[in-house]
């Protein structure tokens, strides 16, 4: 009799739900200043780490001659912005983060 | 003669309008063209003509007859070879007779000016305002004898819708603005080079958004700009 409970209890407990743990995916960051030169898509978001809340702005430019740009109050540590493509060259140009102490962060960007 | 697009005998204002309107991919005054109907063969002449009678020299055909003299084996016979609107002859025959004006247009650098570098630059500014975007270009005070100014600035269609454009100079020099599907040709012309932007000019566009976005970045871009001095000099100033 024993035994049968024992047999018994094995099957309840064993079919038992499982408690699943659930993981929140960490956030993805595109760092773009981290590369030396990245292919961007209309819309395509990019993220860079600021470390000053002052006025900042990216700048997009072609042989030092600026194309287009974006002034901004960042947050501080890392901020996303998005990259419009269909008004710009279809050209290897240049994306540059500048505050009020000139360049701090620099890559290349292709546009197809 | 070259210079001539529209083969109406005379080189004018019409021709330079189509000659650009063809660079920037509005219309082409060429479309229905084929080769053999924008180059020219010159049997003789070419290097002659003058700013006056150029018109009356103009082939007619684009084909050329020669009857070899049968007692002499080893012939030559020279043609000149042009096409139409290519006005600086990269790809046609030079005349020989083209004076140095005419020749080739310079650039002059900034740089050489000796001003500082503010002065050397046109500045940009980029501002999104209550959901609008904005984008201003300023000509500072300058000693160039700038009289003719072009300021190509596409824009998202999408995202963005054109309202107007403000054009403010000290002098009066003219501004014109031709709004495209996607992009704006904004700029001044002294049509005689009497009036110049040495006092600096400065042009905005404003734009509605069509939704509020966080991002700007590439919505509008300023892709060819041209300044030109009264000489015909282009004039290289940065955008900063």
């Amino acid at each position: 009799m024993k035994k049968y409970l024992m047999f018994v209890m094995l099957i309840v407990f064993s079919c038992q739900p499982e408690e699943l743990m659930e993981v929140q995916p960490l956030p993805q960051y595109e760092m773009i200043f981290e590369e030396s030169e990245s292919s961007v898509t209309d819309g395509q978001e990019f993220s860079f780490e600021i470390v000053s809340e002052e006025e900042h702005q990216l700048v997009i430019s072609k042989d030092g001659s600026v194309i287009s740009k974006e002034s901004f109050l960042p947050t501080l540590d890392i901020n996303t912005k998005k990259i419009y493509t269909k008004s710009l060259p279809t050209d290897l140009l240049q994306l540059e983060l500048i505050n009020s102490n000139g360049v701090i962060k620099s890559t290349f960007i292709q546009i197809y | 003669m070259l210079g001539d697009v529209n083969e109406d005998g005379s080189f004018n204002f019409v021709d330079t309008q189509l000659m650009l309107q063809h660079i920037y991919g509005d219309t082409d005054p060429f479309a229905d063209k084929t080769f053999s109907d924008v180059v020219k063969i010159f049997n003789s002449g070419y290097d002659d003509w003058s700013t006056t009678n150029w018109s009356n020299g103009i082939p007619s055909s684009t084909s050329d007859s020669y009857t070899p003299n049968s007692t002499t084996l080893e012939q030559s016979k020279t043609y000149q070879v042009a096409f139409m609107g290519d006005v600086n002859f990269s790809h046609s025959h030079e005349p020989s007779n083209l004076t140095t004006a005419a020749q080739s247009m310079s650039v002059r650098y900034s740089s050489a000016k000796g001003s500082s570098s503010e002065e050397d630059s046109i500045g940009m500014e980029i501002n999104k305002i209550d959901g609008h975007l904005q984008i201003v270009l300023t000509i500072p005070s300058n000693n160039y004898n700038i009289v003719g100014t072009q300021f190509k600035v596409y824009y998202d269609s999408d995202k963005l819708e054109y309202l107007e454009a403000e054009y403010v100079s000290p002098t009066e020099i003219d501004g014109y603005v031709t709004v495209r599907d996607r992009y704006i040709n904004i700029g001044s012309l002294s049509q005689d080079g009497s009036v110049n932007a040495n006092q600096g000019i400065t042009y905005a566009l404003h734009f509605k958004m069509n939704t509020d976005l966080d991002s700007t970045l590439g919505l509008l871009g300023l892709k060819f700009y041209e300044l030109v001095d009264g000489d015909g000099n282009k004039v290289n100033l940065k955008i900063k």
